[in-house]
Formats: structure tokens, C-alpha cells, sequence
């Protein structure tokens, strides 16, 4: 029996979802089993379905990472505040006064200087999460691991000055390169680190290139290139990237 | 919450429902875990964010549909398989707050988040070239499990068969990105 083109996506994608049943499932078995376009349409639609609950897998490890440093990290803070406050009550007067008098004042200094490049990249930085390399979260001895699975140890710990240490080795690898650079950017080296962003911007071929082209705007942002940042953050939007795009419509809106 | 409960949150808005499961169950996952392994907070979150993206995707696929236990208890069961696998350490006793789940519900989504493969290096990189409303049509259909009809309602199309039609027009255009022939039997 022939089929269409038309026809064999569809079986197939439906067979993925779960759609066949019964006798059409058995009878598209069979094709399966013995027609090897059926068996590439089916490896295509699979990898396909991969990339998304990849990509999917990444912007979630974000938006969760986000919430912790968001919501979680302000309300330890906050709690730990008022526990101080009820044991001063006997001064309780005379320092809510004091408190309140500096309180303003620094709100009047952090209010004046929201639109500071180097306060909106200190709001906006955010490690990567790695992607890249599972790593084994084992406290066995690491004695034989390789640069590479030390390296991403380190980073999955927040370690980014050793992971930096580890990952400088590794040569011609473009995807660690771009981890490098998010450790010296976490780091405080944003002239090394906009230094490699810069490079991976100009390949325009790195698989994880809009991620780069964010983080190469915040290194700008971070070293007070600003004409340069907007025009990188700009691109971000006009080119309908998803990834941070509220975030850098925050940031330019800031930057105006 | 049920499997079912959850799952309609997710279609109505699955960024606002994975939100709001997260910070539901994470003090409560928190005291579970903290209370069975010798793990720091970070290592734990991490757990539980990996955790809740399987269950996110088993959902979506339809995969529990035969579980009887809560979302929550389910969550912790797969916590579990990932945290014996990680730190190879094996605990048996299963409470009443998590469910036993089999090491390879788990692994089979594990493993291809953090393998990286060539093709879908490639695939990756195909879809960010696609035009048009494709690489939505194919998110929602292949990853979100839509149907036919609510991806028609969602992208304003006229019907399923424009739908249909317009989906093996984008796989088509991702075949020929990444170099693919899509040929007639």
C-alpha cells in the first residue's frame, strides 16, 4: 500500500501520542517493522519531541531557580529581620526612629540609582543552569574525574571560581567555553568574560546562542557599556528570542 | 489535587500551574527530605525541581493515568529514584508520603535531559530557524499534547485539517533544515 508523505506523519505522530489502538495499532506495528521510511519518520518525530522537553527542561531549572533566588531567598531574609527587632524591644523606640531616618535615606540612594547599569546587571545575573554534563552528585573521591566532570561539579555548586579553574583547560570546545564565561562573569571577571561572549556572539552558530547573546549584553551592562548593551538587548527582542525577554524589556525600559 | 485537577491547570496555563505546584509542595518536600538523607538544601532543591519536570512531562504524555496516588505523594517517589540513582545510595523503606516508582520511569527522562546527542543538538537548532507559527504548531502538538482542534482554537486556524496540513508543511521545513528527504512509500 503506498502512502503519503502527509500520511506517514500523521500515523506517526499520532502512533507517538498514543492515539492508536487495538487492531490500527498492531497493523501499523507491522509497517513499522518492515518499511524504513515509516522507522525515520518515527526516530525524527521522537528526536523532535526530545529537543522540546530539553529546551522545556531548561527554561523550568530557570524559572525555578528564579523563584528560589525571587521569592524564597527575600523570605529567609525578612524572617531573620524581625526575629532581631523583638529582642531590641527596650530600645525598640529610639532605633525604629534611626532606622527609619537611614531606611529612607538609602531608599531616596537605591531609588536614585535604579537605572545604574551596574545595579540592573547585579539584579539581572543569574547562572546558566548546566545542560551540558550530567555529573555525578557522588561524595566518593574524584581522584580520576577529568577537568571537564570537576569543572561541572563545581559549577552545579555554585563554585564558579573553581569551576572557572577546572574548565580553563579544556580546549575547543565552544559549550564549555560558554560555561567559563558565565563563571567569570559570576565571578566578578566581566572583561574575560565579555571577551569569550564576544566570540561566541560573532559565530552566531553556538547551540546555545541566545543565551550567549543574553549574557554577552549583561558582561556590557556589567562594564558600563551601555550604547552596546541596549543595541544587544534590542536585537534580543527584535529578533522574538524567548529566552529573557521580559527581562530585557525590563532592562532597556530601565536603560531609556 | 489529582492527576486530573493538575493536569487542567496545565493546559490552561502550564507555566502558572508548574508554579504554583512548586511552591505548594516545596516546605513539605523540604521536611520529607531533610528528615530521610543527609543532603545541604541546594543538592535537595535541585531534586525537586528535576522531580517535578518528570512528573510535568508524565502528565503531559498521559503516563499516569493508572496511578491511584496523589500528584504529591508520586513527586516524592520519583525524588527518591533520583536521589538513590545520583548519590547511589539505596533506601527501601517507602512512607506513606511517597510512592514506590520503578528506576526506569524515572532514568528514561533523566537520561535525555543531561545526554546530549548530536541530532538533537541539530534539532534544536533547526526549530529556532523555523517560520511562522511552525515551531509553535509542533511545541504544542509533539510536547503540550494538544489536540487538533485546541491547537486550531489557540493559533486562530480555520480548522483541524488546516491544522493538520499546516503541521506537515513545518515538519517538512524541518526535514529540509537539517537535511532530511521526505519521500512517498
Amino acid at each position: 500500500m503506498k502512502y503519503t508523505a502527509v500520511e506517514i506523519t500523521d500515523m506517526v505522530g499520532r502512533y507517538l501520542r498514543g492515539e492508536m489502538l487495538g487492531k490500527q495499532l498492531e497493523e501499523f506495528k507491522e509497517i513499522l517493522g518492515s518499511n524504513k521510511l515509516f522507522q525515520e519518520e518515527l526516530s525524527l518525530q521522537e528526536n523532535l519531541q526530545k529537543a522540546f522537553r530539553k529546551r522545556a527542561h531548561k527554561d523550568l531549572k530557570s524559572t525555578f531557580q528564579s523563584i528560589e533566588k525571587e521569592k524564597y531567598d527575600s523570605e529567609n531574609h525578612l524572617a531573620s529581620q524581625r526575629n532581631d527587632e523583638k529582642n531590641r524591644r527596650p530600645l525598640m523606640l529610639i532605633l525604629v526612629l534611626g532606622f527609619l531616618l537611614i531606611g529612607a535615606t538609602i531608599f531616596y540612594l537605591i531609588s536614585s540609582r535604579s537605572t545604574e547599569p551596574a545595579q540592573l546587571f547585579a539584579e539581572a545575573m543569574s547562572p546558566f543552569p548546566n545542560s551540558y554534563l550530567e555529573v555525578e552528585r557522588s561524595n566518593s573521591s574524584q581522584k580520576n574525574s577529568s577537568n571537564l566532570e570537576k569543572g561541572f561539579l563545581a559549577y552545579d555548586a555554585g563554585k564558579y571560581d573553581k569551576a572557572q579553574q577546572y574548565l580553563v583547560n579544556i580546549t575547543g570546545d565552544k559549550q564549555v567555553d560558554f560555561y567559563r564565561a558565565v563563571c567569570l562573569l559570576q565571578s566578578g571577571d566581566s572583561q574575560s568574560s565579555r571577551s569569550i561572549l564576544s566570540q561566541l556572539y560573532e559565530m552566531k552558530s553556538h547551540p546555545e546562542f541566545e543565551a550567549v547573546r543574553w549574557y554577552y549584553g549583561l558582561s556590557l551592562l556589567s562594564l558600563k557599556e551601555t550604547a552596546k548593551a541596549k543595541e544587544i538587548f534590542q536585537e534580543i527582542i527584535d529578533t522574538q528570542q524567548i529566552y529573557q525577554k521580559s527581562q530585557t524589556i525590563y532592562i532597556l525600559d530601565q536603560l531609556r | 489535587m489529582t492527576f486530573s485537577d493538575l493536569k487542567q491547570l496545565l493546559v490552561v496555563d502550564y507555566n502558572k500551574a508548574v508554579i504554583r505546584f512548586y511552591n505548594e509542595n516545596r516546605t513539605s518536600f523540604l521536611t520529607w527530605a531533610m528528615q530521610r538523607y543527609s543532603l545541604d538544601q541546594d543538592g535537595l532543591l535541585d531534586i525537586y525541581q528535576d522531580a517535578i519536570i518528570v512528573l510535568y512531562n508524565m502528565i503531559l504524555e498521559n503516563k499516569v493515568e493508572h496511578i491511584n496516588s496523589s500528584p504529591e505523594a508520586y513527586l516524592f517517589g520519583i525524588a527518591k529514584n533520583l536521589i538513590n540513582k545520583s548519590f547511589k545510595k539505596q533506601i527501601d523503606v517507602v512512607s506513606e508520603a511517597e510512592v514506590s516508582i520503578e528506576l526506569g520511569t524515572t532514568d528514561a527522562y533523566m537520561n535525555e535531559f543531561y545526554k546530549e546527542s548530536h541530532i538533537q543538538t541539530t534539532m534544536e537548532q533547526a526549530l529556532k530557524k523555523l517560520k511562522g507559527n511552525c515551531r509553535e504548531i509542533l511545541e504544542l502538538y509533539y510536547y503540550r499534547q494538544y489536540k487538533m482542534e485546541a491547537i486550531s482554537e489557540k493559533l486562530n486556524l480555520k480548522n483541524t485539517d488546516v491544522v493538520k496540513s499546516r503541521k506537515a508543511q513545518c515538519l517538512k521545513a524541518l526535514k529540509s533544515i537539517i537535511g532530511v528527504k521526505g519521500n512517498i512509500v
